[in-house]
């Protein structure tokens, strides 16, 4: 009876797994064949495109312009593909990109426009306008009805945005300034923002409001584009004629950040100093005691219309565009829609880029209240306009984009990430002098400029000797294996189980072989390459050693990386083995319920990833979270203040915040400790407290030393995971403020998929390696001093 | 050196399960005393509660007359030796040796030293006093040359001598052996237990021993406790044990093999004469048993006990004087010069233990007549309890 049953379960398991291996390869085939039989022959283009602060809503707009747009050309079919938020985006793009198959038509944001182009990504767009109005297309795209600063912003002559052929038709913008608190000013006995208002009256007026109690003036977020729209609006610019010589150090451009510098620092309550990261910027404004905030533009309307009416708990508040300082000025932050260079059908793709961008579509997206149309009809339509939602001043963001002006950034984008780092050590946390911080900056960009990297061109990467020497070490490889099993004498019998074996292994060898061992010796190529990650491997230089040099001689941040993780390695891995080896004693107690107790120490390891991170970043929240809350009254004790973890006090206290958080995963090393616990005999206990051992020496003399192989094991896994501290940095803080919480892996994250550069990723991959294997090989060699093995050495 | 007096001695786990029940026991300062019993009989649990490792559920224990029911076990000073041996297996035979009095040092501080001469003289002292402790202990059990080894790499004997000298090494008032041969194989076990029984002389300290093994008790013991569900079913030397049994579980546990138990009735002639009816056979009983009271009630329900080597193979057709039976051999297990027969009487098993010499031609089937050495009889009650003759 049980046989049968045992039997016939075996049976089901494999009939259901069959039909789910059936099932995985038969919808993508059927996908395929149902075109093919519907006699589908239309012209496939692909859309990709983000929803982030969009969502659910910009999605189905999107759709349902592409369902129109299919509808008035029957010859084509467009297929859609939504990652999600931009991050995901620019990811999944990357990697589409590489792999020689992008979308043929897709969202490009300006900022990131010449490192695409320069990267040779986009298809130029002019012939196709200028083709239009020959043929006098009837909806085709009158660039003249556009906002001058959105279309510049899609210009690119190689050298300077805003010259030369345009790569991507603007499909919406934003130009920036403060959002501030009706309430407040009404409070404060303020006058409202007028539409031409200066800087003079604007810390006037966030110093007023900072003067009520419990509130502060206002929030000034410290992000590159809004730090140069704030020196444009005194006439200066980080750059010169060119990005090869910033003027950051020039007198009006110091004076103008150091009076920011000192708005933030020297006097308190009037600007937020250090909050704005951990507090994401734009999200303080909700807690209605913030005067003004800002630079943000119209991306932040959604989530500030759900703050409701005054009797509902919320307060009433407005738009006012960017003060003035010597010129009236402002900036535009746009999107276009963009065609692939490596479009197969860009006459098709073009086609949907001019209905995409034309005003009906357009109109629709400025309904979300999201973006303003590109389209200055359009713009200027009830659909953006609408009296009936937040902010009164719609028109105040398009009087300003008529004095607006691009925000260019060279085509490596380590200056946008260098200037806003290093500013942040002065501007947010005021680590550094502001003297001391802009030096910094230019020294750190001149040797980005200088670097073997940068200057050198390299001979193309020798791919086809690389895969024949890959070819015959991976054939050498195998025939030592062959002739290794060869070697033992084995019984017919044997040899029979031993083919079943590895039949039965080899779903696992083959993967391996597939999808970890060629990755593998790819990125080991790659670490001794220069290859973008957005275009194909064929493409790649052999740069030698010249990643490395880089890292070693001129990489700053690499330094600062190692730093940031071995500082939080040192804090976590001890913390973390005390912490779960004093949780695992008292679990190991034989109490009712101790199955409960063991569960909820267990538990929060079952939850992980970006909701932990998020959940992580409102306790660091320095502005009432719960971290700060718990701590302030006990360190008011001492005449103490809590840290602002991710903010002016990051220096010290960021890695720690990390440190502490992975605490909440203690659970895992608490279960492997536990089980180690209960292996240890209960004799020698006993034997050890009538030899005269109290419990505190018991611990010492019989846990711990019983205990050590699993504490040998438990310390080297969590060095291994302290090295690769990722999605909560990159939930958290993205590495800011300025490099202070960016952690090893998240810049090399940032190398590879920001940056560009797989190439140096992929050296960076390998050193990490390295460091961990040194560190697991001197720890495993120094066990022998401390760890007791009970088995025989061999 | 210290007197052990347990007095209604309890340990009852959950609310029903009464693991020891109200033991009372005094152990003389120098005595070798070895609590036996089947397994679950409670003598482990007694010792653990003289050692400390058990609370008690009620009743009092007492070392060297005093009350040790909430002394922790390190302030006891007793030492224990496990079964299974219990050597810290991180450290070293030396260490594991030295641990006990490492902890009982009084010139503890490995600071003090640096500025306090004397300090540092005393604490010197000391260590070399642990040292020669220690030597003196591994020559006694014979361990000199395994100081330096870790227990992983001893043999089965040679971890028992270290856990042996681990005791032996504190110079306790009390030393607890708890089932500390029954993991050594047969002839270890016989080369220790004279060790043991060598070195209780030589030292003369109280100690307590546990076991299963009750040829293991009967070499060893002093005085033996023979423990049944918790409750003692006798106390005394191993000889009074063996020869005047309290009761049939004392009987039949004690002795190897078995005492063969015979139940049936008994009654008395016209003269006053004892007849005892089993199983189809008759004989009479001693003049002794005259005089023991035999009521009504047993008379119909008693247990005459007789150990197997009072069970004497005689030749079949030899005319006996004394009580005999006959039946026929089942198997014959050979034990060098004795030898064990198992024999069927009318259906009903006995067993015969007699000389190897005295087996003669006989084969397993043939059929035998055995000898009752009627005068070596116990007789049990109905309820188990002995009954002593007034000569007894």
């Amino acid at each position: 009876m049980f046989q049968t049953s045992a039997r016939l379960i075996r049976i089901l398991l494999a009939v259901m797994a069959t039909l789910f291996v059936i099932w995985a390869f038969v919808t993508v085939a059927v996908r395929e064949t149902r075109r093919f039989w519907k006699n589908d022959n239309r012209t496939e283009i692909v859309v990709m495109h983000w929803s982030g602060e969009g969502g659910q809503e910009e999605d189905q707009i999107v759709e349902d312009a592409l369902r129109q747009f299919e509808h008035e050309n029957p010859t084509l079919r467009v297929r859609r593909i939504n990652p999600g938020d931009a991050g995901s985006f620019y990811t999944k793009l990357q990697t589409m990109m590489a792999s020689g198959d992008p979308p043929d038509v897709f969202y490009v944001g300006s900022e990131r426009l010449p490192a695409f182009v320069s990267l040779g990504l986009l298809a130029p767009l002019d012939d196709f306008l200028k083709r239009d109005s020959l043929l006098n297309v009837k909806d085709r795209i009158i660039l003249e009805d556009f906002y001058p600063a959105t279309v510049k912003a899609f210009q690119f002559d190689g050298i300077q945005s805003g010259e030369g052929a345009i790569y991507g038709i603007p499909k919406d913008f934003t130009t920036v300034g403060f959002y501030w608190n009706k309430d407040l000013f009404a409070r404060a006995g303020l006058a409202p923002p007028s539409q031409n208002w200066t800087w003079d009256e604007f810390i006037a007026d966030a110093r007023a409001i900072g003067k009520l109690p419990d509130c502060t003036g206002a929030e000034f977020v410290t992000w590159p584009a809004m730090i140069r729209a704030y020196l444009m609006t005194e006439g200066v610019d980080v750059k010169g004629s060119s990005f090869d010589e910033p003027t950051i150090s020039n007198p009006e451009v110091f004076n103008a950040l150091d009076r920011l510098r000192s708005w933030r620092h020297d006097e308190s309550h009037t600007l937020t100093s250090g909050k704005s990261q951990i507090a994401s910027g734009s999200s303080v404004f909700l807690t209605g005691k913030i005067g003004l905030a800002g630079p943000f533009g119209r991306w932040v309307v959604p989530s500030y219309r759900k703050i409701g009416p005054v009797n509902q708990g919320g307060f009433d508040w407005d738009f006012a565009p960017l003060p003035r300082g010597k010129v009236e000025s402002n900036i535009v932050l746009t999107v276009s829609w963009s065609i692939s260079n490596q479009s197969k059908h860009p006459q098709e793709a073009w086609s949907l880029v001019r209905f995409l961008s034309g005003e009906p579509t357009q109109r629709a997206l400025a309904r979300l209240g999201l973006a303003i149309p590109t389209i200055r009809s359009a713009a200027q339509s009830e659909s953006f306009n609408d009296p009936n939602q937040l902010p009164e001043n719609d028109a105040g963001f398009l009087t300003a984009a008529d004095h607006a002006r691009i925000v260019d950034w060279p085509t490596n984008p380590q200056f946008e990430a260098l200037l806003g780092s290093r500013l942040d050590q002065a501007l947010k946390t005021g680590d550094l002098p502001l003297t001391q911080a802009i030096s910094n900056f230019e020294h750190d960009w001149r040797v980005e400029s200088q670097s073997p990297l940068r200057s050198d061109s390299f001979p193309a990467m020798p791919w086809t000797t690389l895969g024949w020497i890959a070819l015959i070490a991976s054939l050498a490889g195998f025939a030592v294996w062959i002739a290794l099993l060869r070697r033992g004498n084995l019984t017919a019998h044997q040899r029979v189980e031993e083919r079943a074996g590895y039949f039965l292994a080899s779903p696992w060898i083959v993967g391996f072989a597939l999808f970890m061992a060629f990755p593998i010796v790819m990125s080991l190529a790659l670490a001794f390459a220069r290859w973008k990650g957005v275009s194909p491997l064929s493409s790649a230089e052999f740069a030698g050693t010249a990643n490395f040099q880089q890292l070693f001689q001129f990489d700053q941040r690499f330094r600062t990386s190692l730093f940031v993780t071995a500082y939080y390695a040192i804090l976590a891995v001890p913390a973390g083995q005390i912490l779960a080896l004093l949780a695992a004693l008292l679990m190991n107690a034989r109490v009712r319920g101790i199955y409960l107790f063991r569960a909820a120490w267990y538990l929060p390891s079952v939850l992980a990833g970006v909701g932990v991170a998020v959940l992580w970043r409102w306790i660091f929240d320095s502005d009432g979270g719960l971290m700060n809350a718990a701590l302030q009254p006990l360190l008011t004790l001492f005449g103490l203040t809590a840290p602002e973890w991710f903010g002016q006090d990051a220096a010290i206290w960021g890695a720690p915040a990390f440190a502490l958080m992975s605490l909440w995963f203690v659970g895992g090393t608490m279960i492997v400790f536990l089980a180690g616990l209960q292996q240890i005999p209960i004799e020698l206990y006993e034997a050890a407290s009538i030899d005269g051992s109290g419990r505190l020496r018991q611990f010492w003399s019989i846990t711990l030393p019983m205990l050590s192989p699993i504490i040998l094991f438990n310390a080297i896994m969590a060095i291994i995971a302290s090295f690769q501290v990722f999605t909560q940095a990159f939930v958290m803080t993205g590495g800011e403020p300025g490099d202070l919480t960016r952690f090893y892996v998240l810049y090399l994250y940032n190398q590879g998929f920001e940056f560009y550069e797989m190439g140096y990723a992929s050296a960076m991959a390998w050193i990490l390696l390295l460091v961990v294997l040194v560190l697991t090989v001197i720890i495993l060699r120094t066990s022998n001093r401390w760890v007791h093995t009970e088995g025989q050495k061999s | 050196m210290a007197t052990v007096e347990l007095k209604a001695v309890s340990k009852i786990y959950g609310t029903t399960i009464r693991a020891v029940d109200s033991v009372d026991l005094s152990i003389a300062d120098g005595e070798f005393v070895v609590l036996v019993g089947p397994s679950g009989c409670g003598k482990s649990t007694t010792l653990r509660m003289i050692a400390g490792l058990e609370d008690l559920s009620g009743g009092t224990i007492s070392i060297g007359n005093r009350i040790v029911n909430d002394v922790p076990p390190k302030d006891r000073n007793i030492a224990m030796v496990f079964q299974n041996y219990a050597l810290y297996p991180h450290l070293n035979v030396r260490q594991n040796l030295s641990f006990g009095l490492e902890r009982r040092r009084t010139f503890k501080s490995r600071w003090r030293g640096i500025w306090d001469s004397t300090y540092r003289t005393q604490r010197h002292a000391e260590r070399l006093a642990i040292t020669a402790r220690v030597d003196a202990a591994a020559h006694t059990l014979g361990i000199e040359h395994l100081l330096n080894r870790p227990p992983r790499e001893l043999s089965g004997g040679q971890r028992q001598r270290v856990a042996v000298g681990r005791a032996l090494v504190r110079d306790p008032a009390v030393f607890l052996f708890d089932e500390p041969l029954s993991n050594l194989d047969a002839l270890l076990r016989g080369e220790m237990r004279t060790e043991l029984r060598i070195l209780h002389r030589s030292l003369q300290s109280t100690m307590v021993y546990v076991t299963h093994d009750q040829e293991e008790a009967m070499s060893l013991a002093d005085r033996m406790v023979v423990m049944k569900d918790g409750i003692v079913q006798q106390i005394g030397s191993p000889a009074e044990i063996y020869e005047r049994p309290a009761n049939r579980f004392v009987a039949g546990f004690i002795g190897t093999p078995p005492m063969n138990m015979l139940a049936g009735s008994v009654t008395a002639d016209s003269v006053g004469g004892l007849t005892f009816h089993w199983n189809q056979c008759e004989f009479p009983l001693c003049k002794r048993w005259v005089g023991a009271e035999l009521s009504a009630i047993d008379q119909n329900s008693l247990t005459l006990g007789i150990r197997p080597d009072r069970l004497m193979i005689v030749p079949i057709d030899e005319k006996q004087d004394s009580p005999s039976v006959t039946g026929h051999v089942v198997t014959i297990e050979r034990y060098g010069p004795l030898a064990d027969i198992v024999a069927l009487v009318n259906g009903k098993r006995v067993i015969s233990r007699t000389a190897t010499d005295a087996l003669g031609a006989i084969r397993e089937g043939d059929a035998i007549t055995l000898r009752l050495e009627i005068q070596y009889a116990h007789m049990f009650r109905a309820d188990g309890s002995a009954i002593t003759s007034p000569r007894n």
